[in-house]
């Protein structure tokens, strides 16, 4: 791999028209600008042009055009899909990365200084300088209650989000309790309503206050926007009716922890069942094992 | 002329008018093309009045009402808002578009001729009553279930209703839920177009009615478009007849449906007579 990467850098030296990365420079740089204006209005929805990706909609384009336009040779990667570094999507992007910028990957969060992930926020605290980019499917929250981009737009403008409070209250309506359990609307910064892409309302707490800069990248829909470090992050709920997160009776049946995300797995064709940690990386680590 | 019409319909003579308008134009003029819309428009609006507008189909009703509003904009003239909490006047054409928009949200109502207009379908009532308090800030669930339920009990549906979606509801019904919609942050002033047009007329009945009496107790001040005079007869204190787009009679209801000045006007009175 290594000469392979010599052999890419020697060619861009001599001027060819391979690239670091993947993305051409002048497309990253559209990109990045993209991001920093996003992390300059944090929660707010930042069109940019997307490109065509080696693969489909759906499969993280978003994240992985957010990724190769921050990626630089001396970053660690870590992907992570669910929580776990081994399943296809999360493997497949890894080794893509590996193939056209050779950069360091790992499976241990405290050693990324870049994570792209699907669905979850790792267990482990993020820290200052590390960047976690986000796979969106749906940006805009308002989506469901309002199909016309026209319409959604003036609606964040005017911070016209009494109907997202609706849906809440439709959900105590039905269910007693507020239902939602994924893309929890959150309010970012006292100002942007933003779907914080589909990880349990489990994470979203993980989202106030990060010391790490979060990135969110939508492929189909060319958005991108941010939490820059250290924002206040709001989800939204009622005053009788507060925010919680998923819980659970019993601890991870492999590293025995009571305070990560479990997933429930089924063991037999009986119907057996057990409950272990999503985040693959922190449910080893506790259990001593190294992957790295 | 019409001016001096108007003004007999203020409260009392002694302050200038100014201070009791609510919304006042003047040559307030919107055309989506020429003949279309309406033209050198003088009107105020004084709080806790119910101003009719009326005319044949075409005049420019619902676009003067929609350009009251401050939903579309106009090309000439001007249109003022005199808030409850100041003493001078707002200039809705010069405000910001976010300042306006708040404005709507908190001191004007909206009650649009179809009901499910002015609803969210797949929100229960009580959802699509609570909706503008949430708007508006509040956060605490006991209170807006509260709330739902004082205002559907004001405009007369059972309160079991609470949960149900507006599209189980008969028209009528529907038409009493926007109304509480409307009412929940208690609006200044709201603005209705043909509310009760599409109903049957015992539906029309109650419904008038009841616009009566919450326009008594709570005191509203209203701009109502309605062809039919019965309506305007009914619920206004004050009357504006359009034709072609012209503003050609203004004055108190009885007056201008009892003893018609312009001709146009005469002829719309004696229609109504005679069916
Ligand atoms: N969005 C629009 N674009 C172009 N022309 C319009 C538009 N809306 C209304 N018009 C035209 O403007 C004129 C006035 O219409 P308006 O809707 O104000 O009449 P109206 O008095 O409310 O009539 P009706 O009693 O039928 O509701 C009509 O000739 C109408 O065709
Ligand atoms: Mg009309």
């Amino acid at each position: 791999m290594r000469s392979v990467n010599e052999h890419i850098n020697q060619s861009a030296q001599s001027e060819q028209n391979y690239n670091f990365a993947y993305l051409d420079e002048q497309t990253k740089r559209m990109i990045r600008r993209a991001i920093l204006k996003g992390i300059a209005i944090p929660g707010y929805q930042v069109a940019f042009q997307g490109r065509e990706m080696p693969m489909p909609y759906g499969w993280g384009t978003g994240g992985i055009m957010l990724s190769a336009s921050i990626l630089g040779p001396k970053d660690c990667f870590k992907v992570i899909d669910q929580g776990a570094d081994d399943t296809t999507n999360a493997v497949s992007i890894r080794q893509f990365f590996e193939k056209v910028c050779d950069i360091e990957v790992t499976q241990k969060t405290a050693n990324a200084s870049v994570i792209q992930t699907r669905h979850r926020i790792p267990e482990h605290s993020l820290v200052e300088g590390q960047i976690l980019v986000f796979q969106v499917p749906i940006p805009e929250p308002l989506r469901f209650i309002e199909p016309r981009e026209t319409r959604t737009k003036k609606m964040h403008a005017y911070s016209d989000y009494g109907s997202m409070q609706v849906k809440l209250y439709e959900d105590i309506v039905q269910y007693g309790h507020i239902a939602t359990s994924y893309a929890y609307p959150v309010i970012v910064h006292g100002r942007y309503l933003m779907d914080p892409s589909p990880i349990p309302k489990f994470d979203n707490p993980k989202l106030h206050m990060s010391p790490a800069l979060l990135v969110f990248g939508a492929g189909r829909e060319k958005r991108i926007y941010c939490i820059p470090p250290y924002t206040d992050v709001k989800s939204l709920d009622f005053e009788d009716h507060p925010f919680s997160i998923q819980q659970w009776d019993q601890a991870c049946a492999q590293c025995g922890s009571h305070d990560s995300f479990l997933d429930e797995v089924l063991i037999d064709d009986q119907g057996g069942r057990m409950f272990v940690c999503s985040d693959t990386d922190f449910c080893q680590q506790r259990q001593g094992n190294s992957n790295d | 002329m019409i001016n001096l019409e108007s003004n007999i319909g203020k409260p009392a003579d002694d302050e200038p008018a100014q201070e009791r308008a609510i919304l006042k134009c003047c040559d307030l003029s919107m055309l989506y093309e020429p003949g279309k819309g309406f033209e050198n428009a003088n009107l105020e609006i004084f709080s806790g009045e119910v101003l009719a507008i009326v005319g044949e189909s075409g005049s420019g009703k619902s676009s003067l009402l929609k350009t009251l509003s401050a939903q579309i904009d106009s090309q000439h003239g001007s249109l003022n808002y005199f808030p409850a909490s100041s003493t001078t006047s707002l200039n809705l054409k010069n405000i910001s578009e976010a300042k306006r928009q708040s404005l709507i949200r908190s001191d004007f109502g909206l009650v649009h001729q179809h009901p499910m207009d002015g609803l969210r379908s797949r929100v229960s009532a009580g959802g699509n009553i609570a909706e503008p308090l949430m708007q508006n800030g509040e956060r605490n669930y006991e209170q807006l279930r509260a709330q739902a339920l004082h205002w559907l009990d004001a405009v007369e549906i059972d309160c079991d209703r609470i949960d149900d979606l507006p599209t189980t509801f008969s028209g009528g019904m529907q038409q009493r839920l926007q109304i509480a919609r409307c009412l929940v942050t208690q609006p200044r002033l709201i603005f209705m177009d043909e509310p009760t047009a599409g109903l049957d007329v015992s539906v029309q009945a109650r419904l008038l009615d009841l616009m009566r009496k919450l326009v008594k107790q709570l005191q509203l001040s209203v701009v109502l478009v309605t062809h039919d005079l019965s309506v305007a007869r009914l619920l206004s204190d004050r009357i504006v007849v359009m034709q072609k787009g012209k503003i050609v009679e203004a004055g108190l209801s009885d007056r201008v449906l009892d003893d018609p000045q312009a001709p146009y006007t005469q002829l719309l009175v004696s229609s109504v007579l005679q069916s």
